[in-house]
C-alpha cells in the first residue's frame, strides 16, 4: 500500500466528515473526493495515461486547488505549486526550469505567465466517477527555494520522501484522531503547508485554510477564536505580530501549538503558552531539501526549558527515518557539545536539486563505511547530551524570512537590476517588533529608497522586499578588504532601527 | 473631540506612515494601500494607541476593515471613559 493508497483509504473511511473549511463553508470527505475525481478525468483527458509528468497548480484558497494536486498525485504526476500573486518571471521561472505543459487553475480569468502553458480551469468540476491510484512510486512535488544566482533552486521530493516524512510526523503524534481541526496558515508553495494539509487528511481531520487577503496574523486568531482549532503550525513571526495582544487572547481548544521555519524565542513562546493552556508546545525543523521536517522538539512548556541554547528552543531529535552527522570546517564529525554543520541524511532527503549540473557545488556531505548520502544543511547545531539538536545560526549569509530561506545573493541581484549596477549589500536585522527583516544598502544611490521598493515588487516575492532601503555614500571596509558590517550597522543604526 | 477630529487625526498617523501623498477616505482598506502590510499594521495601530490614548484589545483590531472602522472604535472607545 503506498501512501496515496492510505489517503485514498482515509477518503473512504470519513465520508460523511468534514475534510476542509474554506472561505467560510465545510466540504466532506465525500464532496473533496467529487472534486478529484472531476480533476483527475481533466487531467486525464489532457495528458492521457503518461504519468510521471509533471503539472502546475496555481494556488487560490480553494477546494479545487486541493483537489487539483491529489488528482495530480494519484494519477502518478508531479506537482508544481504555483502561487497566483507571484511575480510572473518568478512563476514564470518555475514553469520553465520543472517543463510544465499544464497548470491546473481553479479561477476563470487566466494566470498571467507569457509561457506556452495549458491552462486547465477545474472552477467547480465535481464527477462520481472512482479515482484510480497510480501505483508507482514517483515524483510527488517539485518546490523552489532561494538561489543565489539570483533564480530559484527547484528541489524535487519522491514519493519515497514525502512517506518517510509523513510516518515520522504520525508516529510523534499518536495522539492526533479525526477528531482534530488543524488549521493551514502557510501558503501552499512552502513545503511547510504540507503538514497542514497532509496530516489531517490522512487522519480523516478537518483541514482549515486562511483566507487570501488580510492581515494572516490576525485571520489566524479569527479562526482560532471561532472554530475550536485543535493544531496549528505557524511561523514564530506571527507570534511577534500578536505579542502586544496575549493578553486578550485566550484559546483552551488548542491542543498542539507547532512552530516551524525559523528560529523559536524561549521568551516569546513562553509568553504565549498562557493564551494556550491546554496545548503541548512543539518546535519543528527541516529545510525543503529533506522534506517539510526531519526533526522535532515536542514538549510540555517546562520541560521546554530544559532545551534551550542562547534563548533558542531546541529543534528536537530526528524523525524515525532520519541520519544525522554534526560536522566541522574539515568535514570531521563532531563530538557531543560541539558545534558543527548540521548534515541530514536517510529517507526524507531528495535525491539532487532538479537540472542540476555538475559545476554547482555539491549539496550533499559522502560518509564514508557505510558510504551515504547527507544533505549539508548550512545550519550550525551543537547536540546536547540527551541527544536534543540546538540550532545556533547560520554557516553562510543565508536569511529565514517569515520561514522562506533568503539568499542576500538574489536580493542584491534583484536591486542591481534596477539601480545601473550600483554596489548593493542585504543583510537580516531584527526590526522593532522582533522580527526578522531585511536591510538593503546601496551605495552612491540618489534616488528615493520607497520606490526602488515598489519596483522590487514585480522582481521579488513579497518576502524577499526590504524593509529598509539605505543610500549611504561608501561601504566602509575591514582590514581583510572585506565590508565592515558591524561598522555599517553601527554608522547606520538610526535608519535601521528608527 | 468629535468624529471629524479623529477621523483627522487618524489621517495624519496613516500619511506619516503611509505617505503624504497616500490619499485616505472612511472607505480606505488595506487592499488600497500597498505599503500596508502586516508590519505598517502593527505600527498604525501602535501609533493610534499611543496617539488616542486607547487600548484595542485583539478583536477589535480584526473587527477593523477601513479607516472609517477606526474612528467609530476610537469614538466609541472615548465616549465609554466618559
Amino acid at each position: 500500500m503506498i501512501l496515496w493508497d492510505k489517503f485514498d483509504s482515509s477518503f473512504k473511511k470519513n465520508t460523511s466528515a468534514n475534510a476542509f473549511y474554506i472561505g467560510g463553508r465545510f466540504y466532506s470527505y465525500n464532496e473533496f473526493v467529487e472534486y478529484i475525481s472531476g480533476s483527475q478525468q481533466l487531467l486525464q483527458k489532457n495528458i492521457g495515461q503518461s504519468n510521471g509528468q509533471t503539472v502546475g497548480v496555481i494556488c487560490n484558497d480553494s477546494i479545487e486547488t486541493f483537489a487539483a494536486i491529489f488528482a495530480i498525485w494519484f494519477s502518478g504526476c508531479c506537482f508544481v505549486p504555483l502561487h497566483p500573486l507571484h511575480p510572473a518571471n518568478i512563476n514564470n521561472e518555475k514553469i520553465q526550469q520543472s517543463g510544465l505543459q499544464f497548470i491546473f487553475d481553479s479561477e476563470t480569468n487566466q494566470f498571467p505567465i507569457n509561457s506556452q502553458v495549458k491552462h486547465i480551469c477545474n472552477k467547480e468540476i465535481i464527477s462520481a466517477e472512482p479515482l484510480t491510484i497510480n501505483q508507482e512510486m514517483n515524483r510527488a512535488y517539485i518546490l523552489f527555494t532561494s538561489g543565489s544566482t539570483g533564480k530559484p533552486k527547484g528541489v524535487p521530493i519522491n514519493l519515497k520522501n514525502l512517506t518517510a516524512f509523513a510516518e515520522g510526523f504520525l508516529e510523534l503524534y499518536p495522539d492526533i484522531t479525526s477528531e482534530d481541526r488543524f488549521l493551514q496558515t502557510y501558503d501552499l508553495t512552502s513545503d511547510a503547508a504540507f503538514t497542514g494539509y497532509l496530516i489531517p487528511l490522512l487522519l480523516g481531520a478537518t483541514v482549515f485554510t486562511i483566507p487570501a487577503g488580510g492581515f494572516k496574523y490576525l485571520s489566524i486568531v479569527k479562526i482560532l477564536q471561532e472554530q475550536q482549532i485543535t493544531f496549528t503550525k505557524f511561523t514564530p513571526s506571527i507570534l511577534n505580530y500578536l505579542r502586544p495582544y496575549f493578553k486578550s487572547m485566550q484559546f483552551d481548544s488548542l491542543k498542539h501549538s507547532h512552530f516551524g521555519g525559523e528560529a523559536l524565542s524561549f521568551d516569546l513562546v513562553a509568553e504565549w503558552v498562557k493564551c494556550v493552556p491546554n496545548a503541548e508546545i512543539s518546535n519543528g525543523y527541516g529545510p525543503t531539501e529533506t522534506t517539510v521536517t526531519c526533526t522535532i522538539h515536542r514538549t510540555s512548556i517546562e520541560q521546554l526549558k530544559e532545551h534551550v541554547y542562547n534563548g533558542i528552543v531546541s529543534i528536537g531529535k530526528p524523525f524515525k527515518a532520519v541520519k544525522i552527522l554534526i560536522v566541522d570546517e574539515n568535514d570531521l564529525i563532531v563530538p557531543d557539545g560541539e558545534k558543527g554543520e548540521l548534515c541530514i541524511g536517510g529517507a526524507q532527503v531528495m535525491d539532487g536539486y532538479l537540472n542540476a549540473m555538475q559545476t554547482d557545488k555539491n549539496p550533499f556531505f559522502v560518509s564514508e563505511n557505510p558510504k551515504e548520502y547527507y544533505y549539508r544543511s548550512g545550519d550550525l547545531v551543537v547536540r546536547d547530551h540527551e541527544g536534543f539538536l540546538m540550532f545556533c545560526g547560520r554557516k553562510d549569509d543565508q536569511l529565514k524570512i517569515s520561514g522562506y530561506r533568503v539568499e542576500p545573493a538574489e536580493i542584491e541581484f534583484a536591486v542591481s537590476q534596477l539601480v545601473n549596477g550600483l554596489k548593493s549589500k542585504a543583510y537580516g536585522f531584527r526590526n522593532k517588533s522582533g522580527t526578522e527583516s531585511i536591510v538593503v544598502f546601496i551605495e552612491k544611490y540618489d534616488e528615493e529608497p520607497e520606490k526602488l521598493k515598489e519596483k522590487l515588487r514585480t522582481l521579488l516575492l513579497s518576502a524577499l522586499i526590504p524593509e529598509k532601503v539605505i543610500a549611504i555614500r561608501q561601504f566602509p571596509i575591514n582590514m581583510n578588504g572585506k565590508i565592515d558590517k558591524s561598522k555599517l550597522f553601527e554608522e547606520y543604526s538610526t535608519q535601521i532601527y528608527g | 473631540m468629535n468624529r471629524q477630529q479623529i477621523f483627522a487625526g487618524i489621517e495624519a498617523i496613516a500619511k506619516k506612515i503611509f505617505g503624504d501623498e497616500t490619499i485616505i477616505t472612511e472607505e480606505t482598506t488595506s487592499a488600497d494601500i500597498e505599503k500596508w502590510d502586516s508590519m505598517n499594521h502593527v505600527i498604525l495601530i501602535a501609533t493610534i494607541e499611543k496617539e488616542f490614548a486607547v487600548t484595542l484589545d485583539i478583536m477589535e483590531i480584526i473587527g477593523i476593515a477601513k479607516f472609517g472602522d477606526f474612528a467609530d472604535l476610537i469614538e466609541k472607545k472615548q465616549n465609554q471613559c466618559k
